[in-house]
């Protein structure tokens, strides 16, 4: 106790050689930070500017685009031009849409995932690991060798411009399946082998052991298939062809179709509207969809 | 192994592990299905199809590797293939080069927030749809009233045809590309270099090693595993390349940004060539497996794994 206290130095009189050198050793950090940060602050400004630029010019006029310089700030928040987003296209539509979908897209993964990696990692069964094999091997496949395929057999089950074929062939995944099976085989088998022993099948097991505690890995797979599962563009391009079945993607390439949108104010409203529900998105799950893509990467290196 | 090796006799199953496996088969269902029918079944069809003269309404048409043979002499194909080639390797260059400079700087910065800040202002663009982007980067990369342009004329230089011009539209694809996607790979970088034992560094020190040395010799080679899944990843992705150019410059001007997934789509969905489209996807695919293979074999001479 009182050798810790001693080897702390005294308070009173600190040596003043060892505060000096911290303090010189101090600058020179901090001025390493300086430069260092420096580049990488200028950098995240070319990240920031476009989506400040969009906000200013949506807030003009409609026409408004030539006159330069754009205002950083905008002069005046007008409201035009989002009352001519909402008057062209039915935004909210496009809007409702893409929640559908992403909805039930999310949900439906979860529960296939989480079915499906529970097998892979806690029963046995013939044929497991060929399946798994499958699986693994159709990750590397490019979905446009199964396209052509796969739309003749969406239209045979009648999905063609309907919102369901953005969701039946996206209710399963490969990589989620992978993520729940690496977390479910972490789990001790004393939870499993003490449930069994009170006579629990195994539906019981997935439901009150397995769910309750993979809502970490549930959360990533959620917040990673709920992103790209929003932004999907390609899918809605061929299989959707009415305006009312148009999720936002594809609904803001309709909108710029239309006469004196392109490059103006109301495409930059548009795009406005677009951007804060995924910003918001993104501050409430910034941690885990960091978490996220870390562990696809780490899976991988 | 299988229960009806020769010699053996069919055993009556014990029906514990027969429960298990009826299980187990029921909770891969939903799986197991969707595979077969949106992964095994097209693939299988979609190569099958690549034999095939077919325009989606009459009988197909066995044609054997017509279809290839076409392709080769097909010029617009050739071309689309260079550009998506082209674009793959500079896209992933600057994106894997980018990602692994900035992950390095923000890791060797001392200030948590200013780090956390980084991190979040060169992720952000990864969660906007390549649409939107497309969309805002169309308004203002514009030639003439563009504000890009802008504020390059007011620092003296001249415009730039960012879209107009052949090369520059290739270049502002590129670019866009990198502003999307790059925050992701520093992502993965960061990870990596968390990864990285603190000890090693101390060692270091204590040797009296400068930070370039460090860097040489210690970070760098610890990447190396990071660097390998982004560089495989990257190529990958970029060689599926459609959306933006899609968007933003529909192929042109002239052919100049048009990739392979872009005429397979021109091909199916506009010209109903459907089986001449499936042959592309085909030559695609195995365009990126040679790729992945060959960065896996040359993998083992450069990564470094502990």
């Amino acid at each position: 106790m009182t050798n810790a206290t001693l080897s702390k130095g005294n308070p009173v009189f600190p040596d003043f050689n060892k505060t000096w050198d911290k303090l010189i050793h101090n600058w020179q950090a901090y001025l390493a930070n300086v430069i260092l940060a420096l580049p990488l602050v200028l950098g995240s400004l070319i990240m920031f500017l476009p989506l400040v630029w969009a906000v200013s010019f949506s807030f003009g006029q409609p026409h408004e685009f030539f006159k330069l310089p754009p205002p950083v700030i905008p002069s005046a928040f007008r409201l035009d031009n989002y009352q001519v987003v909402f008057e062209r296209v039915d935004f909210l539509r496009f809007f409702l849409n893409s929640v559908v979908v992403t909805t039930c897209v999310t949900i439906a993964q979860l529960i296939t995932c989480s079915m499906a990696g529970y097998a892979f990692a806690r029963l046995r069964f013939p044929g497991k690991r060929i399946i798994f094999i499958g699986f693994l091997a159709s990750m590397m496949v490019p979905q446009h060798v199964t396209l052509i395929p796969v739309f003749i057999i969406i239209r045979g089950m009648g999905l063609y411009n309907n919102l369901g074929a953005l969701i039946v062939p996206y209710a399963t995944s490969v990589f989620g399946t992978f993520l729940l099976k690496q977390f479910f085989e972490t789990i001790p088998d004393e939870l499993e082998d003490a449930a069994k022993i009170d006579g629990a099948g195994f539906l019981q097991i997935y439901r009150r052991i397995m769910l309750p505690l993979a809502g970490p890995p549930l959360a990533t797979l959620a917040i990673l298939t709920f992103n790209s599962s929003w932004n999907n563009f390609f899918w809605p391009l061929i299989f959707i062809n009415s305006s009312d079945k148009m999720t936002l993607p594809l609904g803001m390439l309709y909108l710029r179709g239309q006469d004196g949108v392109t490059n103006s104010g109301v495409l930059m409203a548009a795009i406005v509207l677009n951007l804060v529900p995924v910003l918001i998105f993104f501050l409430i799950f910034q941690r885990r969809l960091v978490e996220g893509v870390t562990l696809s990467g780490l899976k991988g290196a | 192994m299988a229960p009806f090796r020769a010699g053996m006799r069919w055993k009556k199953p014990n029906p514990l592990v027969l429960r298990e496996a009826i299980a187990g088969y029921f909770f891969i269902l939903p799986t197991l299905l969707s595979f077969l029918v949106f992964f095994l079944i097209p693939t299988i069809s979609g190569l099958g199809m690549s034999f095939f003269d077919w325009d989606f309404f009459s009988e197909p048409e066995y044609v054997g590797v017509d279809n290839f043979v076409e392709l080769a002499k097909d010029k617009l194909f050739v071309t689309t293939l260079k550009n998506t080639a082209l674009f793959a390797v500079s896209a992933t260059a600057l994106n894997v080069g980018l990602g692994m400079f900035i992950a390095i700087g923000i890791n060797s910065i001392q200030w948590r927030w200013l780090k956390a800040f980084l991190r979040t202002a060169y992720f952000i663009p990864f969660v906007i749809s390549t649409v939107v982007v497309a969309l805002l980067f169309g308004f203002l990369l514009q030639e003439s009233t563009g504000v890009v342009n802008y504020y390059l004329t007011r620092l003296g230089f001249d415009k730039v045809p960012w879209l107009s011009s052949s090369l520059w539209a290739f270049r502002s694809i590129v670019l866009i590309d990198v502003w999307k996607h790059v925050g992701f790979f520093t992502l993965i970088f960061l990870a990596g270099l968390q990864a990285i034992p603190r000890e090693l560094y101390e060692a270091a020190l204590v040797d009296g090693a400068g930070r370039f040395l460090r860097l040489r010799r210690i970070t760098i080679p610890l990447l190396t595993p990071s660097l390998f899944f982004s560089l495989v990843i990257a190529l990958i992705g970029a060689f599926q390349v459609f959306e933006s150019m899609f968007v933003l410059t529909n192929g042109g001007p002239g052919d100049a940004t048009r990739t392979v997934v872009m005429l397979l789509y021109r091909e199916a969905f506009g010209s109903f060539n459907m089986g001449y489209a499936a042959s592309m996807a085909v030559v695609l695919f195995f365009v990126i497996l040679a790729l992945t293979v060959t960065q896996v074999r040359l993998g083992d001479r450069w990564v470094f794994y502990r």
